[in-house]
C-alpha cells in the first residue's frame, strides 16, 4: 500500500514537474554531463599517456627485473660481462639507445641497439614475424622499423633510412617492418647493438642493461648489491620503477591537469546543485500540498534525492560518452601530452580506465543527488500551510547563513598556502584553492545583499523594479551566482597564471640568448659538432667568438628524474648571461664552480656555497654551487659547469650547441650562410638567430597551454548555464508578478528590460566576485602550486585587456540570457499566470 | 614467431649454411689431404663457416638408463664485416641438449644461443673449450667436461678417452655429396667413459656410462639436392665403433652415404657411397609434426648389415611452431642377426621440409 502510494506520488511529482519544464531538465542534465565530460576527457588523456609510456618502457625490457642505467651519454660496456657473470643474474641484455637525428627531414627517431639473442630472452615477442630476418639484422647498416615508425616516416621494407651522426649522414637499409602488435607500438627502430655502436660512433658504450634474475635470487637484496657495485653515475632500479622514473618528470604536469579536471567537475556539480535547489524552491507549493496530504518529510526527501540521482545518472552517462569521445579526439589531434612535449615519441592510443571512470561517475551522480537532498531537507522542514502561500520561496532563503564558516575557510586557505609540498606535489596548494572557492561560495548571499544595498536607486520604473527584486531575494541571487563564481574565478586565475608565465618566459629568453647566432647539430644524441667543425667555425671570417655547450643527463638518485648537465664555455665579460635568481659567489678556494637551476635547489636542497658531487665521465667530481639560476626548460634540475673541466674529465670535445658572436658589421643571414659553407654541411646544422629561437619557444609554450584554453571555454559555458538557470527559474517563479505588472500597463519589452537588468547586475556581481576570487587563486597558482610542482619562479603579470573583455562579455551574456528566459517562462500564457495563485 | 622458432631456424642455418649465398673466399674450403692434428684440432676453426662438438651416450643410474645428447655449435652468420665493436657478431654459439628417458616417453631438451664475445660465449682455438653463459664444454688434464644446467634437467659429466680418435672419411676429410667441395673435417671419439651426475626434474643421481663425441667443421656441408640426413654413432659392446650416414634427396632416395667401422683392436674400414644403403623396417609418425621417421632401419655395409632400432619412438625435438629444423635425435640399439651388439644414437633431419627453409 505504502509503496504504491509512493510510486503514484513520485509519478505525479516528478513526471508532472518534468513535463512542465523540459528546459530546466535539459539544463541540469547537460550541466552534469559537461562537468563529467571534462573530467573524463582530462583523466583519460592523462591515463592513456601514462599507460602508453609504461608499455613503451615494458615492451623493450620485457620481463626484466632490474634496469641499470646511467647518463645519457652512456657508460662503459665492460659492465656488461661483469653483471652477466653474477650468479644472481639469469639474463643480461645490453642496450644502446640513441635519439637519432633524421637526416634530410625533421625530427628524431629512437634507435634501440640491442643484442637480439639477449633481448629475445627477455621479450620473446620483440621481433614478431620479423624474427625470420634475425640473421640479416646481424649485418652492419641494417635496421628494422616498428610499424608506427614506418607509417610516420612513410618508409617501407627495402627503403633506406638516413640518419645524422655528428654532422655526417649515414644510410641504413630497412630490412623489415616489425608487425603492428601489442609489443612495440611506438615509433622506433631496432638495430643490432654492434651495428648501432659502429654506425653512431658509440663504440664501447651502452646506455642500459636489463637484467632478469634467477628465480632463487632475492630481488631487493640483489638490487642493493648490484647498485653498490656500480661505477659513478649509474643506478640500478627495479624494472617496475624504471617507467615510474621516466614518468616522474611529467608527474606534476599530469597532477595539475587532473586537478583542473576535478575543478571542472566541481563547477558542473555546483551548477547542478544550484539548478536543483532553485527547482526545489520553485516547487515548494507542490511539496507543501503533498505534505498537507500526509506525505512524510522523509518520503519527500527520498523522492527529491531520487530525482537528483536519476538526473545525475542520465547526465553522467552522457558525460562519460562525450568525455571518451573527446579524449579520443584530443589524443588524436594533440597527442597524449596534449602538446606539452612530455611524451615526445610516444604514440598515444586512448585507453579506458574503468576505475577512474567509475570514480568520476560517482562524483557526478553524488553531486546531483546532493543537489536534490539539501533543498528537500529544507522543504521537508517547512510548515505545509506556509509553503502553500505565494512568495514563500523567498522565505526559505531568508535565513542567511552566518558569515563565520565562509570567513574561516578563506582564512584556512591562506594558512594552507604556507605548507610545503607533499611528495613533490602541491597538495596543500590545491586544498587552499578549494578552501578559498568554497569559502567564497558561502559568502555569496551576504556579498549580494551588501553589494545591492550599496547600488544607487534608479529612476526608471523597470530598473527600479529589477533592482528591488534582486534586493528582495539575495538568497536566489546568491545561488544563481554560485556557478558563475566558480567558473569565472577559475578562468581568471588561469589567465593570470598563464600571462605571468608567458611574460616571465619571454624576459627569460631575452636573458639566456645573449649571442648573435646559435648553431645546433640537433636535439638528439646522434648529432654533434665535432672538433673539425669547431675549427672550421672559428676560422669563419664573420665570426668574432664562439662558445660551445655540451649536454648530458646524469642520474643522481634512483627514483628521481635525470639531471641535465650543461658543460659550457663561460663568457668572461658577460657573467650575467645566466638568469640568476641568487647572488653569484665564485668559490674562493679554486674549487670548480657550478651553477644550479631552481629545481636542483629545491629537489636536492642545495644553496650557494654548498658542495655537490657529480658523476661525470665515470668518475666523481666535487663542485661548489656558485649561483642559482632560473631554468624554464628542464624541470628535473640542471647543473652548469665550465666546459674545460668537463673536457678534462671526459676527453669529450664534442659540442651540441655553439653560441656565435659576430664581428661588428656582419649581417646574421650572410654569416649563417658563410658558416654553413665553412662547415661544408647543409641541413645537418640548425643556425638560428635569437629572435627566431624566442618565437619558437613561445609557440611551444602556447601549444602546451592550448588545452587549458579549451577548459576555460568549457568553464565559461558552464558559468553562463548557471546564470541562465537562475534567471529562468526566477522568471518562472515570478510569472504571477509579471502577469500583474503586465496588467498594470508594463509592456513585454519593459518587462524584458527589467529582467535583463537583473541578469546584467547579477552578471556584473559574478564577474566582480570572480575577478577577486580568481586573483587570489592565481596568486596561489603562481607562487605555491607552480613553484612546488615545477620549482621555478615567475613574476606576476595581469592580462588586463582579456580580463576586462571577458567580464563585459559575461555581463552582456547574463543580461541576454535573462531577457530570453522571461520569454520562455511566460510564453503567451500571461493571463493564466495571474490566476495561478491557488 | 616465438623464441623457440627463431632458435630452430638458427640451428637450421648451422646445419645447412649452403642456402645462404657466399663467396668462395669468405670462408676456408674443406680440401682432402689436410692432416687432422690432435689435440690442436679439438679447438675451434673460426675460418670455417660452421663447426660442432656433439656428444651422445647412454648413462646408467640406480633407476633405468637414460640417453643424452649435448651439442655446441659455432657458426659465422656472415663474412666478417670488420666492425670494430666488441659486440661484432662474427660467431654465434648455439647449444642444444636433450635427455631421453624411456618412462617419460619423449625428450626433455633445452637450447641457447648467443654471440661470441665478452667471455660470456666463445669457442677457443687449439683446445676444446666452448662456453655459452653457464653451459660449458671444456678440456681438463686427462678428461673432457660438460656442464649443462638446464631448467628441466641438468648434466654435469666428465669424459675419459679409452680409445684413439677415429678419423672419418679419408683421414678426416668426410664428403657429403658428389661435389668434392661439400665436405667436412670430421673425427669421432668413441667409447668415452662417462661419470658424473644427472638431474632430471628434481631427481639428481650419480651416473656412469659410455659416450661418443663428434667434432666436425666445414664451410659447405649440404648440397642443394639434399634435404636432410640420417646418421648413427654406435659404441659396440665388444669395443668396436660404427658411424654411418646418408644424405637424402627430396624424393627420399639416397643422395650420398658413407660409413666407418673400427674393431676393438683398431682395424678401421670405411665404406663408400656405393657400399652403404639403408632399408626402412618401420616408420613412426610424429603426432605433432606429422613427420614420418624411419625409427627402425637395416643398414647394409658391404657384405654385412646391422639393425638400428630406436630405444623408443618419440625422440623428436618438440618444436611445433618450427619453420625449419625439426629433427629426431635419440637413443638407439644396434643388433646383428637379431642379437643386441651395441648402443648409441640415431639422428634424422629434414623430415619436416628441407633444413633451413
Amino acid at each position: 500500500m505504502m509503496t504504491s502510494t509512493f510510486l503514484a506520488l513520485a509519478r505525479m511529482l516528478v513526471h508532472g514537474s518534468w513535463r512542465q519544464n523540459r528546459a530546466r531538465l535539459a539544463l541540469s542534465i547537460s550541466a552534469i554531463a559537461l562537468g563529467v565530460a571534462l573530467g573524463t576527457t582530462v583523466h583519460l588523456v592523462n591515463y592513456s599517456a601514462v599507460a602508453e609510456f609504461d608499455s613503451a618502457v615494458r615492451s623493450l625490457s620485457g620481463d626484466a627485473h632490474v634496469q641499470v642505467s646511467g647518463p645519457r651519454s652512456g657508460f662503459d660496456e665492460a659492465l656488461y660481462p661483469e653483471l652477466a657473470n653474477r650468479v644472481e643474474v639469469a639474463v643480461a641484455s645490453p642496450v644502446l639507445e640513441i635519439e637519432a637525428k633524421l637526416a634530410q627531414r625533421q625530427g628524431n627517431l629512437k634507435v634501440v641497439g640491442m643484442d637480439p639473442f639477449r633481448a629475445l630472452a627477455l621479450q620473446p615477442a620483440l621481433l614478431g614475424e620479423a624474427g625470420e630476418q634475425l640473421l640479416e639484422l646481424l649485418r652492419p647498416n641494417t635496421i628494422m622499423l616498428s610499424h608506427a615508425a614506418a607509417q610516420k616516416l612513410a618508409l617501407a621494407k627495402g627503403d633506406v633510412l638516413r640518419v645524422q651522426v655528428g654532422l655526417n649522414v649515414r644510410a641504413l637499409e630497412i630490412i623489415a617492418i616489425l608487425p603492428a602488435g601489442e609489443t612495440l607500438r611506438q615509433p622506433l627502430a631496432l638495430m643490432d647493438i654492434a651495428a648501432a655502436q659502429w654506425t653512431f660512433d658509440q663504440l664501447g658504450r651502452l646506455s642500459r642493461l636489463d637484467l632478469r634474475l634467477r628465480p632463487e635470487a632475492p630481488v631487493a637484496a640483489t638490487l642493493e648489491s648490484i647498485h653498490c657495485a656500480l661505477p659513478a653515475g649509474l643506478i640500478a632500479v627495479e624494472a617496475e620503477q624504471a617507467s615510474a622514473q621516466g614518468l616522474a618528470m611529467s608527474r606534476a604536469y599530469r597532477v595539475n591537469l587532473n586537478m583542473l579536471a576535478l575543478v571542472s567537475l566541481f563547477t558542473g556539480a555546483v551548477l547542478v546543485f544550484s539548478t536543483q535547489t532553485l527547482s526545489a524552491l520553485r516547487r515548494r507549493t507542490h511539496f507543501s500540498l503533498l505534505r498537507a496530504l500526509g506525505v512524510s518529510s522523509r518520503m519527500l526527501v527520498a523522492l527529491l534525492t531520487g530525482e537528483g540521482i536519476l538526473l545525475g545518472a542520465i547526465g553522467t552517462s552522457l558525460g562519460l560518452g562525450l568525455g571518451i569521445f573527446s579524449a579520443h579526439l584530443a589524443i588524436g589531434y594533440a597527442g597524449s601530452d596534449l602538446g606539452a612535449g612530455f611524451f615526445a615519441g610516444v604514440v598515444a592510443r586512448a585507453s579506458i580506465d574503468p576505475v577512474g571512470l567509475a570514480i568520476i561517475a560517482c562524483c557526478g551522480i553524488a553531486a546531483s543527488a546532493l543537489g536534490g537532498f539539501v533543498p528537500a531537507l529544507e522543504a521537508g522542514r517547512a510548515a505545509p500551510a506556509a509553503g502553500l502561500r505565494a512568495g514563500d520561496e523567498q522565505r526559505a532563503l531568508e535565513t542567511l547563513p552566518s558569515l563565520k564558516p565562509g570567513l574561516v575557510l578563506l582564512l584556512a586557505g591562506g594558512v594552507l598556502t604556507l605548507l610545503p609540498a607533499v611528495d613533490g606535489l602541491p597538495m596543500f596548494g590545491y586544498a587552499a584553492i578549494a578552501a578559498v572557492l568554497v569559502g567564497a561560495l558561502m559568502l555569496m548571499p551576504a556579498y549580494v545583499r551588501a553589494a545591492l544595498a550599496w547600488l544607487p536607486r534608479f529612476q526608471f520604473a523597470s530598473a527600479w523594479l529589477g533592482l528591488q527584486q534582486l534586493r528582495g531575494s539575495p538568497g536566489y541571487a546568491g545561488i544563481s551566482l554560485a556557478a558563475i563564481l566558480v567558473s569565472f574565478s577559475l578562468v581568471v586565475s588561469m589567465l593570470i597564471m598563464i600571462q605571468s608565465f608567458r611574460l616571465s618566459l619571454d624576459d627569460w629568453l631575452a636573458q639566456v640568448l645573449p649571442a648573435d647566432l646559435y648553431a645546433r647539430a640537433g636535439s638528439s644524441t646522434s648529432a654533434w659538432i665535432d672538433h673539425k667543425a669547431q675549427a672550421a667555425l672559428a676560422s669563419a671570417a664573420s665570426v668574432a667568438r664562439v662558445g660551445y655547450s655540451r649536454f648530458d643527463k646524469l642520474q643522481l638518485e634512483p627514483g628521481r628524474p635525470a639531471v641535465t648537465l650543461i658543460a659550457r664555455d663561460l663568457i668572461p665579460d658577460q657573467p650575467d648571461a645566466l638568469p640568476l635568481v641568487s647572488p653569484q659567489r665564485l668559490p674562493a678556494d679554486g674549487a670548480t664552480p657550478a651553477w644550479i637551476s631552481e629545481a636542483m635547489h629545491a629537489l636536492y636542497r642545495l644553496d650557494v656555497g654548498d658542495r655537490l658531487v657529480l658523476p661525470v665521465g665515470g668518475s666523481r667530481i666535487e663542485v661548489t654551487v656558485a649561483g642559482i639560476w632560473r631554468d624554464y626548460v628542464r624541470q628535473g634540475g640542471t647543473v652548469l659547469i665550465p666546459r674545460d673541466v668537463y673536457i678534462r674529465l671526459t676527453g669529450d670535445t664534442r659540442a651540441n650547441e655553439a653560441w656565435i658572436w659576430l664581428r661588428p658589421g656582419a649581417a646574421p643571414d650572410a654569416a649563417s650562410n658563410e658558416i654553413r659553407t665553412a662547415l661544408d654541411v647543409g641541413a645537418e646544422i640548425e643556425i638560428r638567430q635569437p629572435g627566431t629561437l624566442r618565437e619558437l619557444s613561445l609557440q611551444a609554450f602556447d601549444r602546451t597551454f592550448a588545452v587549458t584554453y579549451a577548459l576555460q571555454v568549457a568553464a565559461l559555458i558552464i558559468g553562463l548555464f548557471g546564470i541562465s538557470v537562475g534567471t529562468s527559474a526566477q522568471a518562472f517563479a515570478r510569472r504571477r508578478e509579471f502577469g500583474v505588472l503586465h496588467h498594470l500597463g508594463m509592456s513585454m519589452r519593459e518587462l524584458r528590460n527589467t529582467v535583463a537588468l537583473e541578469g546584467g547586475v547579477l552578471g556584473a556581481l559574478g564577474a566582480f566576485a570572480g575577478l577577486a576570487v580568481g586573483s587570489i587563486m592565481s596568486l596561489v597558482l603562481v607562487h605555491v602550486i607552480n613553484r612546488q610542482s615545477f620549482h621555478w619562479s615567475m613574476e606576476l603579470h595581469v592580462p588586463w585587456l582579456p580580463l576586462t573583455t571577458l567580464s563585459l562579455l559575461l555581463v552582456f551574456c547574463a543580461a541576454l540570457t535573462a531577457a530570453l528566459s522571461i520569454r520562455s517562462a511566460l510564453g503567451d500564457d500571461i493571463i493564466r499566470a495571474v490566476k495561478e495563485d491557488w | 614467431m616465438n623464441r623457440r622458432t627463431w632458435l630452430q631456424s638458427l640451428l637450421g642455418t648451422v646445419l645447412a649454411p649452403v642456402s645462404l649465398p657466399t663467396h668462395a673466399t669468405d670462408f676456408e674450403p674443406v680440401v682432402p689431404g689436410r692432416a687432422i692434428e690432435l689435440p690442436q684440432d679439438e679447438g675451434s676453426h673460426p675460418r670455417f663457416r660452421t663447426e660442432w662438438w656433439y656428444i651422445t651416450g647412454w648413462l646408467e643410474r640406480d633407476a633405468s638408463p637414460i640417453g643424452f645428447q649435448i651439442t655446441f655449435f659455432r657458426t659465422r652468420p656472415h663474412p666478417d664485416s670488420g666492425n670494430p665493436s666488441r659486440f661484432n657478431p662474427r660467431d654465434l654459439i648455439i647449444a642444444h641438449a636433450a635427455v631421453s628417458e624411456r618412462e617419460h616417453g619423449r625428450l626433455r631438451h633445452a637450447q641457447k644461443v648467443a654471440r661470441a664475445g665478452f667471455g660470456l660465449a666463445y669457442a677457443e682455438e687449439k683446445r676444446m673449450n666452448v662456453r655459452l653463459d653457464d653451459w660449458h664444454l671444456t678440456t681438463g688434464d686427462s678428461f673432457y667436461a660438460a656442464r649443462i644446467p638446464g631448467d628441466d634437467f641438468a648434466l654435469d659429466l666428465r669424459f675419459r678417452r679409452t680409445q684413439p680418435p677415429l678419423l672419418q672419411g679419408e683421414n678426416g676429410y668426410s664428403r657429403k655429396g658428389p661435389r668434392p667441395s661439400s665436405a667436412s673435417y670430421y673425427y669421432s671419439l668413441p667409447h668415452l667413459a662417462v661419470a658424473g651426475t644427472a638431474r632430471i626434474g628434481k631427481q639428481e643421481s650419480p651416473v656412469r656410462g659410455e659416450a661418443w663425441l663428434d667434432h666436425e667443421w666445414s664451410s659447405e656441408i649440404m648440397e642443394p639436392e639434399a634435404v636432410g640426413w640420417d646418421w648413427i654413432g654406435i659404441n659396440l659392446d665388444d669395443g668396436a665403433a660404427l658411424m654411418a650416414f646418408r644424405m637424402r634427396a627430396k624424393d627420399g632416395s639416397q643422395h650420398w652415404a658413407a660409413a666407418t667401422y673400427r674393431t676393438a683392436s683398431g682395424e678401421r674400414r670405411t665404406f663408400g657411397e656405393k657400399e652403404v644403403s639403408w632399408t626402412v623396417k618401420r616408420r613412426w609418425r610424429s603426432p605433432r609434426t606429422g613427420a614420418d621417421y624411419p625409427v627402425a632401419v637395416r643398414i647394409h655395409m658391404g657384405s654385412t648389415s646391422f639393425d638400428v632400432d630406436a630405444w623408443f619412438d618419440d625422440q623428436e625435438a618438440d618444436t611445433r611452431l618450427t619453420t625449419g629444423a625439426v629433427y629426431w635425435e635419440g637413443a638407439a640399439i644396434l643388433s646383428r642377426d637379431g642379437r643386441r651388439v651395441g648402443r648409441g644414437y640415431l639422428e634424422m633431419t629434414g623430415y619436416v621440409g628441407r633444413l633451413r627453409m
